[in-house]
């Protein structure tokens, strides 16, 4: 039997609810929600008429250059190598919460998602008592459910107050890397839980009045491997955080408030009508696309990243169902905040950079997910490596951009293939020679390679696809602080190009080796060494797949002192093996962390940004260019580019290259066959069964597969993988018992 | 005192003459071809003026000073020879790759953020001129491993083969230990001895640089050697010159360091940007000889506008990794931060904010401004300026350039349209626009270094400075504007006050306080040897010069940084050597204290630990100072003038049209004052004092502008 409760009922209901909660949890009202915010009263009293734009300009140029220094001045205080290279942002936002302004340099998506948090102070922390929010108050927090983008990234920010009453907020968004995880620097293919993950921070208050809590700051530093680079970025943080108040606060006294709250809101205003506008003019196309992610970080599969686009009632749709599930019990699954942060900054960097960098951008953009795929992933599965699916998605969505933007009347950018898109460094931990404690990453991380040009060749090693002007540091500066020497710091191998009418960037090779530390291992993070991350743009070729190698059981310092040389080529170590005792291996671009020995070879390499265009098409004299840089080797040249040259002068012969390539392209009507008869072949109902395939299998997205297994898209499970040691012992376990059967029957013979 | 300063540069040479009290100055188009001829036509009207034959005056001249841009402008243009480069193996593609940042230095920040338009510069060094040398140095100096000789031999033959005309040796960890980079050098003159045709310019980076990091020190020498062989060129056609009109002592080069040497003690990177940082070292003098206290020094030019600090209390601001054109270097350079702000700036509709935009596109000196008719359709601030009515038509830039109103209307038509204001409107917002972007600028960078601008006196000089230092000083909150004397000749000015001075640092890492052992440094003399080394390497450079021994004097600095920040900053110390653990605490804190002004309070992180990292010696001698206490004349009621004309002008924040008086420059006596608006044209340049600010001539063309009402500053 049902009962009418009356309002006072209601509420009385509802009350107690509210006052009965165990755990502020992430609030899905807050999480899911990226749009601004609507006008408030005094946004509205002050935009009612329009504002003064000419007014508001002004206003928003001097707060650019305060984020700007801010930026300059947190770079250089920040201890984390990640932020010494601009792995962080400055930002401002409005009361309610909406990014409004950024730095230009940066990593964009530190403040794609810091509306999340604030919102969530608002709403549970503001008028609680024992929290509060107050003038001098900072917040810190790093947990990806709250906001975050993964746990090493720790973001702060602070409530600007005017006359009692919160009119913006000042943030500082960065890579922290060390935050007491189960592997060092804050991230590694071993995690396998939340709670694998290190620091788990919903906003925390870590400054009152201006001042660092002392027990916060302790607790924090106790709970991590580098208590004294925690303590002085969280210092960095506030003080970055003051000095944007205190600009603020300039332009309140200067212009009064009104000017303020009307230069931030029409600043996020004019960047949504502007995407509007230029979601109104695209062609009226649907584009699909994949990328596989090729492995678990601890293990080989093929995990499926889908994307389908169009314009439907002027809102931009970017569909990722038909994903990969998510794996409980590896780290690259990405929560749907992450997936909106990959789409600002895709757009951001790649198909409208002339926009100002605020998350208004996603304004008229809809995400279509499932959840419990990678695009959407619950809480109790770890996320620590969910940039596998950033850096996949930016690729993504930039090639479905290119594709659409290809013949469109209007371009805000150049059509560009892939920039590469994996993190092929070393992360490290342990002791260095002056006895610390530290774990963190090697900056050349951000060395990839930019994608070929419509109309030029990309550019070698230079910024990750997720930001400009990031660094890639000095090897004696990390020298001098980290206990390896950097046997190869950069040289670009052969081949490691995407191909094509322009060829893509190059990638630079490097090698460490550890010396004079007591404790030191290595781990690292990266896709793409099976299975090409970046594909290459209208005919142009991908990147090629890269492994770790190492030389290990070796002191590569005594082998040179006993005269055994060293030659900077991983293909050369790896192939003429030149040092006896040597063990080499070659294995997934994702290493859980292991300890060293000194003078032990670790090898990688940057990989190749997408090329544009047919092969065939490119000029003969920029070939010859490449091979006489040591960028192609002479195959390449003869049999992907199909140049004649004359070996000795290195100079091309035209003529004859132009009749090479017309035999090729005959040869290539010859090796084709109907697109039908291709179809019959290649299609199947099903993924193949000796492929671990996870996600989508054609165009119907309600069907998903994961570890041989099919499902429905909403009833998607909790699939686990086995520890890869688990099954190298059931493997073993199994020729165990083969051979003994063997013996057993051999004897019996 | 019986100098001659000159500053060479793209379009005008410069020439700045004391003579015995009499303080002229002259100006000449540069000549390109050959620049003793621009030079001799720059001091002949000089000469003129001062009564006197060149030869008369060269013959007795105490010395003879050149700031210049050559080396800026063939870096630019890219007219060095073919640098051929060894570095270390492992490290081959160190130089193409440039710090991944590479693409964008020296570009706007909108050039910055689009990836898709990102590309390097063509590179000083190509591939095929890069080679290796088999060796290796941990980052203590140790040896690793020696050289491969037979190996490197070859590769320097390659390298040579390959047309290389100047090498550059760099080896990593080169600064602990430069001992192989001295023995490839040895092998190359060895295989290419001096006395043979095929000897070419060897450039080690470690002599360039001191400081750690691979490829700003491998850079650094780059442009070394890319400038060396057309600088010295250059430099002996003028020192050739200065010989045959009868000056026979040492010709004496500035550096960007702030000081200046003589040819044979000159690397060619020294001489890049050295005309403005005369400029900065003028202001610098202003403040010293004046007692102005801090200063900002605003050169405003027709692209580009030059920001400089100088504070009374001693601090220096350098750049130790500056970005030179589209390279990022590392030597001690005097701070100076150039935003793409001029004269010839273009305005434009920011479509997505619905207001006015400017440049950073310029229509630069060709086709320039609209109004200079000379084929430029983009509305500009100088079109602007003339809109509202601060330029003469006919009398611009001394009448050499004739101005078109017509022009300048057609250009601003279609922001209008887009604005949906009236010419005027557009034409006010433009400036008012141009002057808060730069404000904004010099706010920016006085707070990046610590800085507010109250008590900052606003040094306004170049084409366009004393202009503009009105609107500028209103957006930044500044009451005092000097437009100094000579303001169109200030970088020459600035260089007949310089004094010889030669800066060697070394990179030395050691705690001065070690935070995890707790302990505070007690070997000190290990520092004491690397200053004194430093010191001896001063010293030798001075002496070389003629320097009489007892003249020369050291600076100490030493560059600190807490942790494992990337921030290094540098400490001045009172003292040249350390006897005690007492002289590292009064360095730990006085760090701190530098720290704190500069980042804040709750800034300094000591807990972190205190390092040294570089060590810095600057050996110079002391010279005769340019008299400057005349800064401050008394203001005489009874001396009059009346305005040649009047204008009507129109002024940001003022509703009406305005009648505006037009002075002659020349017919201002020191110590008149005169109420704004008015306009001043002593000839090269234009002075606009804007309604609200006043006028205080001080002779030789410079004036207090002050603001009649003080700004509430915080």
């Amino acid at each position: 039997m049902s009962m009418e409760t009356s309002k006072g009922e209601q509420s009385e209901l509802l009350r107690f609810l509210e006052s009965n909660i165990a755990f502020l949890a992430p609030d899905d009202d807050i999480m899911r929600d990226h749009h601004m915010a609507p006008r408030s009263a005094e946004e509205e009293k002050v935009l009612r008429d329009g504002g003064d734009p000419h007014l508001y300009g002004e206003i928003r140029r001097y707060l650019q250059g305060a984020l700007d220094d801010s930026f300059d001045i947190s770079e250089n205080m920040v201890v984390a190598p990640g932020g010494r290279f601009g792995d962080m942002t400055t930002a401002l936002f409005t009361a309610s919460g909406d990014h409004a302004m950024a730095s230009t340099r940066g990593v964009i998506g530190f403040c794609s998602c810091l509306h999340y948090p604030i919102r969530f102070v608002r709403k549970y922390y503001e008028d609680d008592p024992s929290v509060g929010a107050h003038e001098g108050d900072c917040f810190l927090f790093n947990d990806p459910f709250y906001g975050g983008l993964h746990t090493p990234d720790q973001s702060a920010f602070m409530p600007v107050y005017h006359e009692g009453t919160i009119v913006a907020w000042v943030c500082i968004g960065l890579h922290q890397g060390e935050d007491g995880a189960k592997e060092p620097g804050g991230m590694g293919p071993a995690i396998e839980s939340p709670f694998d993950e290190g620091l788990k921070m919903p906003p925390i208050k870590m400054a009152e009045s201006y001042r660092m809590r002392t027990d916060i700051l302790t607790f924090l530093q106790n709970s991590c491997r580098d208590p004294r680079m925690q303590g002085a970025d969280m210092k960095m943080r506030l003080n970055t955080c003051m000095r944007l108040e205190e600009a603020v606060k300039k332009v309140i006294a200067d212009y009064g408030v009104d000017a303020l709250i009307g230069a931030l809101r029409q600043n996020i205003e004019f960047v949504a009508d502007e995407v509007k506008r230029r979601i109104e003019a695209l062609p009226p196309a649907r584009v699909r696309g994949q990328l596989f992610l090729d492995s678990t970080m601890r293990e080989d599969a093929l995990l499926r990243l889908h994307l389908e686009t169009y314009v439907e009632n002027g809102k931009l749709i970017l569909d990722f169902r038909g994903s990969s599930p998510q794996i409980g019990n590896r780290p690259i699954n990405a929560p749907l905040t992450m997936m909106k942060v990959l789409i600002s900054m895709s757009f951001l960097c790649f198909v409208w950079p002339d926009l100002p960098r605020v998350n208004a951008v996603l304004e008229h953009v809809e995400l279509r997910t499932d959840p419990r795929t990678i695009t959407d992933c619950t809480r109790d599965v770890p996320t620590v490596l969910s940039m596998q699916v950033l850096f996949k998605g930016i690729t993504l969505t930039h090639i479905i951009a290119a594709k659409l933007y290809f013949s469109a009347r209007k371009q805000y950018a150049k059509i560009i293939a892939p920039w590469f898109n994996q993190t092929m460094t070393f992360l490290y931990g342990g002791i260095t020679q002056h006895n610390d404690h530290t774990g963190n990453l090697c900056a050349d991380l951000n060395g990839m390679p930019g994608g070929a040009h419509c109309d030029s060749d990309g550019e070698h090693s230079m910024t990750p696809n997720f930001a400009a002007m990031c660094d890639v540091g000095e090897s004696e500066l990390a020298e001098q602080d980290l206990p390896f020497v950097q046997m190869i710091s950069k040289i670009f191998p052969r081949d490691n190009v995407g191909f094509g009418k322009f060829r893509g960037g190059a990638g630079h090779q490097t090698s460490v080796a550890m010396r004079g530390s007591p404790l030191w291992g290595f781990s690292a993070i990266a896709g793409g060494s099976k299975f090409s991350s970046v594909p290459g743009l209208f005919g142009g070729y991908g990147s090629p797949t890269y492994p770790v190698c190492r030389v290990k059981n070796i002191n590569i310092f005594e082998e040179i002192e006993k005269g055994g040389g060293f030659t900077a080529d991983i293909e050369h170590i790896m192939n003429d093996q030149p040092y006896a005792e040597g063990i080499y291996t070659a294995s997934r671009g994702a290493m859980p962390y292991e300890l060293c020995k000194e003078g032990e070879l670790y090898m990688t390499s940057q990989g190749a940004g997408g090329g544009y265009g047919d092969v065939l098409d490119r000029d003969c004299g920029l070939v010859m260019k490449d091979l006489r840089e040591g960028l192609v080797s002479e195959r390449t040249v003869q049999e992907i580019y199909h140049v004649v040259y004359d070996e000795r002068s290195l100079v091309a012969d035209p003529e004859a290259t132009r009749q090479k390539r017309n035999e090729e392209r005959e040869a290539r009507k010859a090796r084709g066959i109907p697109f039908e008869t291709f179809i019959k072949s290649w299609v199947t109902e099903t993924p193949p069964n000796h492929l671990p395939y996870y996600g989508g299998w054609g165009s119907d997205h309600g069907r998903l597969f994961a570890n041989g297994a099919e499902m429905r898209s909403d009833d998607i499970g909790t699939i686990m993988m086995a520890d890869p040691r688990d099954a190298h012992i059931a493997q073993l376990e199994e020729r165990l018992a083969r051979l003994t059967h063997k013996e057993a029957s051999d004897a019996d013979q | 005192m019986k100098r001659i300063a000159v500053d060479i540069g793209g379009t005008f040479t410069d020439c700045f003459v004391a003579w015995d009290g009499r303080r002229i100055h002259s100006k000449a188009l540069t000549t390109h071809g050959n620049l003793a001829f621009g030079f001799n036509q720059a001091l002949d009207i000089a000469c003129e003026k001062l009564g006197l034959g060149r030869e008369a005056v060269l013959a007795n001249a105490d010395s003879v000073r050149y700031a210049t841009t050559l080396g800026t402008n063939a870096l630019i243009e890219r007219k060095g020879c073919k640098v051929g480069l060894l570095i270390t193996h492992g490290f081959e593609s160190t130089v193409p790759i440039s710090r991944g940042r590479g693409y964008g230095d020296g570009l706007t920040q909108a050039e910055k953020l689009d990836l898709t338009r990102a590309h390097r510069p063509e590179p000083l060094v190509p591939i095929p001129l890069i080679a290796s040398i088999r060796h290796r140095i941990d980052y203590l100096g140790r040896v690793i491993s020696e050289i491969d000789e037979d190996h490197l031999r070859g590769q320097i033959r390659m390298l040579i083969d390959r047309g290389a005309e100047a090498i550059v040796v760099s080896t990593i960890n080169g600064t602990a230990n430069p001992s192989h980079e001295y023995r490839v050098r040895e092998i190359i003159r060895e295989e290419y001895p001096s006395d043979i045709l095929g000897s070419i310019p060897v450039i080690c980076a470690a002599d360039v640089s001191g400081r750690r990091g691979e490829y700003v020190r491998t850079t650094s020498a780059i442009i070394d050697g890319f400038l060396h062989t057309l600088m010295y060129h250059a430099m002996s056609e003028l020192q050739s010159n200065l010989r045959l009109s009868g000056y026979h002592k040492p010709m004496v080069l500035v550096h960007n360091s702030g000081g200046m040497a003589h040819l044979n003690s000159t690397d060619a990177l020294q001489t890049v940007h050295s005309g403005p940082v005369a400029g900065i070292h003028a202001a610098e003098a202003i403040e010293k000889r004046g007692g102005l206290g801090n200063i900002v020094a605003a050169d405003m030019g027709g692209t580009s506008f030059d920001i400089g600090i100088v504070v009374g209390d001693g601090v220096k601001h350098y750049d130790f990794t500056p970005v030179i054109d589209r390279w990022l270097v590392t030597i001690p350079m005097v701070h100076m931060n150039t935003l793409g702000a001029g004269g010839g700036s273009i305005a434009r509709f920011d479509v997505i904010s619905n207001t006015v935009a400017i440049g950073p596109d310029s229509a630069g000196s060709d086709p320039g401004p609209a109004c200079f008719n000379r084929g430029g359709r983009y509305p500009t601030v100088t079109d602007a300026d003339l809109l509202l009515g601060y330029l003469d038509e006919m009398n611009y830039a001394g009448g050499s350039i004739k101005l078109s109103s017509r022009r300048a209307k057609s250009a601003f038509k279609s922001l209008c349209d887009a604005l949906n204001l009236d010419l005027i409107e557009v034409a006010k917002l433009v400036k008012r626009r141009a002057d808060g972007n730069m404000a904004v600028g010099l706010v920016s960078e006085l707070g990046a270094k610590g800085y507010n601008t109250t008590n900052f006196t606003m040094l306004a000089y170049g084409g366009n400075g004393p202009m503009h230092c009105c609107g500028i000083a209103a957006a930044a909150k500044i009451d005092r504007v000097l437009v100094p004397p000579f303001s169109s000749v200030f970088s020459a000015f600035g260089a007949a006050g310089m004094t010889q001075l030669h800066i060697h640092e070394r990179a030395h890492l050691t705690p001065a306080y070690n935070a995890r052992a707790r302990t505070v440094l007690d070997e000190l003399q290990p520092l004491n040897e690397i200053i004194s080394d430093l010191e001896e390497r001063g010293a030798r450079d001075l002496l070389r010069q003629g320097v009489d021994p007892v003249r020369v004097r050291h600076r100490l600095e030493l560059d600190i940084r807490y942790g494992s920040q990337a921030i290094e900053t540098a400490v001045v110390l009172s003292k040249n050597r350390f006897d005690s653990q007492s002289d590292i605490l009064a360095l730990i804190a006085q760090h701190r204290s530098d720290y704190e002004r500069r980042f804040g309070r709750n800034a300094p992180a000591p807990e972190t630990g205190v390092w040294i990292t570089v060590l810095r010696v600057a050996s110079f001698v002391e010279s005769e100072p340019l008299d400057l206490s005349a800064l401050h004349p008394e203001p005489d009621q009874t001396k009059k003038v009346q305005p040649v004309s009047h204008r009507i002008c129109h002024f940001p924040g003022v509703d009406d049209p305005v009648e505006t008086p037009i002075y002659d420059g020349r017919a201002l006596e020191r110590g008149m004052r005169l109420e704004g608006p008015l306009i001043v044209n002593p000839g090269e340049t234009t002075h606009l004092v804007e309604p609200g600010w006043s006028f205080d001539s001080i002779g030789e063309g410079g004036a207090w502008i002050t603001r009649n009402t003080p700004a509430e500053n915080s």
